[in-house]
């Protein structure tokens, strides 16, 4: 069944069936275990969940350990309100909220409001926007809701938002609904492991690969030397290996040590959710992973893409998206027959999925869909290479020059060299992507340490790649180049500086920064309150990052002119650099960082001072 | 920030904001509900609020590369190649020791305390001391310094000299590789040699290449940090090293199977 699939991919032996079957977010499904489908409580069915949604202008929420079973192993999680996923926040737009958070864990705690336009006090990050709430402490919140859409709502304090305090946060438009549908339901993506998330932070810092079960074998090799020559896969194996990276490293975390959840549910069980055929279905997708970003499709359904982080953008038709870790979006998927659909969400790295089904009736469970291929980088995700960076005296650097094999137009790349760079070359050889801008970038000196591996001389400022995994034919993906503002941005006047930030990383020491230096490092980026900042980012890594901003939209550069998307999480592809303008409009100080939990407590985090 | 340029830029900024932000009389006027509590998260956040992040963690290893039986045949001889390390990413605390153990007798035992920095990509340079140990020689101690890292490739080097006192020197080289069968099926060939600049009789040491070791070894990752392994490994000793070792009834060369395992935690 789905998970002796899941794992086997992996190597990992089949779980035992029986085991699986009982697999359930006890948390958030408790209560219905073993009644197949859940009948639940009218109030709790309004988005779909299975758990408490919370509405009005007075919420209180509770922090607290909870026993769960994800895996078929009891664990402890940290749940809100006793669930996890954290119960869905309904509020209003206009509204005065205060929200009462109660520490019932022996830690510090702290709740951040995720793409919530607010007073930088109110934030929620510990050390940036308040003390952080201590524990048997209760810290109430307060704030005008000055937006509308989907949000949630998360941890910001040490490791529990990996261990589960993570939740949906709707906000009504006050003048009544921009998107019609028949039905609303929330999908909260997430990835939960048994293991502590300081365990895993620890085995990645003395093994960096420790979770990647698909790196390439000596049978690889052999297979491409029959299939390409024996040059050619040596050609590409000494490109990689120069830099002593893999192009198998996709996802740092895997499932392993994963086991996706859709709504709090395990794939074994499934989330599920009801339709009748015609109806309009909205769905509003929120990936609240620590460190998975989803590829998310419904087979046999085109979804219109009606928002992103929130802001209501013009349709858009497609087959599948690409969520990075802390993105929203909004689709509206119409089934006309009557059977059960699929919700498949494939990690990124295809070692596992969430899963859920749109059901014309109560019981009915879809067919779970075969996971596509494994992504693998090629050297079009690295940019182009013009060095190593801090190797001076401790290797050879005549291999690794501008002419060597990672300059991008060498026969290595088995007969597929192309004038201009190899962006948008898919691993399979297939598709040439259109032509990329390919803009020279040069590199604070900050970047020559340890903490920078690579320092690319170009990179691609392009918003149409979907990235890899995804550039293949036959499905419509989603790009940042699709998203266009319904309303017009509130400012449109030209930035007044532009900052330059590089994401840097050393995987092999599992050390990831700004520009080569650590948050701890770090002096805060400051903008003065009311310019107009052009932020640039280029990726320096073999990795996507999604780089969050708090308490100010990013508005991507994407060409869409004045209907630039607003949002609050911007995925920057390996070998990408992103523009984005920020209108530096709430005063205070704000959190600015990589939102892949491991990457931001190593360090890929800025402090952001408005005055 | 700092330059005269960038204050001239924000005087502009700030004309311009009076004019452009629809809605914003001028620069310093804050929208509504902003108050001198979130100005104060902007710079000066108070002192007893706590570290937002720690990204400057210390994190402990020991890894035992070798704990292996050589000759299982007649159990004999047990060898053990560990390090150990604690600190932060850039600068840690590094122990190594080697040896093995024949009978109740240790020989070739070597253990080092080092501190390593991180220098370079892949690369952390590494201080200290070493002293070497045996059952049936006298010690001798050692101020070392050298190199580990990830040589292009993937493949784990180790390059370590040492001064020792009467202008005694050594060299010691190891570099080793992983090819993997499967995601967990690792076979890793290793080679490492031991170079002095003089003779050291009292320790059956003499000048120039005085022992090398290769071998291969398969092993099964049960998990990461667990693989039992197989193997094969040949070490020989030569030039004066040898003579000495004959003189005395050794073995000059050596080729053994290994049974062992790799754990670390």
């Amino acid at each position: 069944m789905t998970n002796n699939e899941q794992f086997s991919r992996n190597g990992m032996p089949p779980v035992a069936l029986s085991r699986r079957r009982f697999v359930q977010g006890v948390a958030a499904g408790g209560l219905l275990a073993g009644l197949g489908l859940p009948t639940r409580p009218a109030r709790a069915s309004e988005f779909g969940t299975g758990g408490e949604v919370l509405k009005g202008t007075n919420i209180d929420l509770s922090i607290a350990p909870l026993g769960v079973n994800f895996t078929g192993a009891p664990a402890t999680a940290i749940a809100v309100n006793g669930q996890v996923p954290a119960p869905v926040l309904h509020l209003r737009e206009g509204d005065e909220v205060r929200l009462r958070v109660k520490n019932a864990t022996p830690d510090l705690a702290a709740i951040h409001w995720h793409g919530l336009l607010l007073p930088a006090t109110q934030d929620g990050v510990p050390g940036i926007s308040f003390a952080g709430i201590k524990p048997g402490e209760t810290h109430t919140y307060a704030f005008k809701l000055r937006q509308h859409g989907t949000y949630w709502y998360h941890s910001h304090a040490g490791f529990h938002e990996p261990k589960g305090v993570y939740g949906a946060l709707i906000v009504e438009p006050r003048e009544g609904p921009t998107i019609r549908a028949d039905r609303d339901y929330v999908v909260v993506l997430s990835d939960w492991s048994d293991e502590e998330p300081a365990a895993i932070f620890d085995n990645l810092k003395k093994q960096a690969d420790y979770y990647n079960f698909s790196q390439r074998t000596f049978f690889d090799f052999t297979k491409d030397v029959a299939e390409k020559g024996l040059g050619a896969t040596l050609d590409d194996r000494l490109m990689w290996g120069a830099m002593n990276m893999t192009p198998t490293d996709i996802a740092d975390v895997t499932a392993y040590t994963y086991t996706y959840l859709m709504n709090g549910k395990a794939p074994a069980e499934g989330w599920s959710a009801l339709f009748r055929p015609g109806e309009r279905i909205r769905l509003r997708f929120i990936n609240a992973s620590s460190m998975t970003y989803f590829d998310v499709r419904i087979p046999g359904l085109k979804m219109k893409v009606v928002a992103a982080d929130g802001n209501d953008v013009e349709p858009v038709s497609v087959d599948e998206f690409r969520m990075g870790v802390a993105e929203t979006y909004d689709v509206i998927v119409e089934p006309e027959d009557d059977r059960p659909y699929a919700v498949f969400a494939q990690s990124m790295d295809r070692s596992g999925y969430a899963f859920g089904t749109l059901a014309p009736r109560a019981g009915m469970r879809a067919k779970v869909p075969a996971m596509d291929p494994r992504p693998m980088l090629t050297m079009a995700d690295m940019g182009g290479m013009a060095g190593m960076s801090g190797m001076s005296g401790m290797q050879d650097m005549s291999g690794v020059t501008e002419a060597s094999p990672m300059g991008g137009n060498n026969a290595g790349m088995a007969g597929m060299s192309h004038a201009g760079g190899m962006h948008g070359m898919d691993a399979s050889g297939g598709k040439v992507m259109p032509a990329a801008a390919m803009i020279e970038v040069t590199h604070p000196a900050s970047e020559d340490g340890p903490g920078a591996v690579m320092q690319p001389s170009s990179v691609s400022l392009t918003y149409s790649d979907p990235g890899p995994g995804l550039r293949k034919k036959g499905r419509r993906v989603l790009t940042y180049a699709d998203l266009r503002g319904v309303n017009k941005v509130p400012v449109t006047r030209d930035p007044d500086r532009e900052i330059e930030l590089h994401l840097t990383g050393n995987m092999e020491r599992y050390m990831w920064s700004f520009n080569g230096v650590k948050f701890s490092d770090a002096d805060p980026i400051h903008m003065r309150y009311g310019e107009r900042v052009r932020v640039r980012l280029v990726n320096d890594t073999m990795m996507a990052h999604p780089i969050h901003l708090h308490g100010m939209w990013s508005e991507i550069d994407n060409g869409q002119g004045d209907h630039r998307p607003l949002k609050h999480t911007v995925n920057v592809n390996p070998g990408h650099a992103i523009d984005y303008f920020v209108n530096a409009d709430a005063p205070g100080g704000w959190a600015y960082h990589c939102h892949l939990v491991f990457h931001m407590d190593a360090g890929m985090f800025r402090k952001v001072s408005v005055s | 920030m700092k330059n005269r340029k960038s204050h001239v830029a924000l005087a502009a900024t700030l004309v311009l904001t009076a004019f452009a932000l629809p809605g914003m009389a001028n620069a310093d006027a804050y929208p509504e509900g902003v108050t001198d509590k979130d100005l104060a998260t902007a710079d000066a956040p108070p002192a007893d609020w706590p570290a937002t992040i720690h990204d400057n963690p210390v994190t402990y290893a020991l890894m035992a590369e070798q704990l292996e039986i050589r000759n299982p045949g007649d159990l004999n001889t047990f060898k053990w190649d560990v390090q150990g390390w604690g600190g932060t990413d850039l600068d840690k605390l590094w122990f190594k020791t080697e040896g093995e153990r024949t009978d109740a007798k240790y020989d070739g035992v070597r253990a080092e305390l080092l501190y390593s920095r991180a220098v370079a990509d892949y690369w952390d340079l590494q201080a200290g001391v070493r002293t070497d140990l045996a059952s049936n020689t006298a010690s001798r101690s050692w101020a070392a310094f050298g190199v580990q890292g990830l040589a292009p490739n993937f493949f784990e080097v180790q390059a370590t000299a040492y001064a020792s006192d009467n202008a005694h020197y050594a060299l010691r080289g190891e570099v080793s590789y992983d090819i993997m069968f499967t995601q967990r099926l690792v076979l890793t060939p290793r080679v490492d040699a031991m170079f002095y600049s003089k003779d050291d009789p009292k320790r059956e040491l003499g000048a120039g290449l005085s022992s090398a070791e290769a071998g291969v070894r398969l092993r099964y990752e049960i998990r990461r940090e667990l693989a039992p392994y197989i193997g094969v490994n040949w070490e020989r000793k030569f030039g004066s090293t040898a003579s000495m070792a004959r003189a005395g009834g050794g073995d000059v060369e050596l080729t053994t199977f290994v049974v062992g395992l790799r754990l670390w935690f």
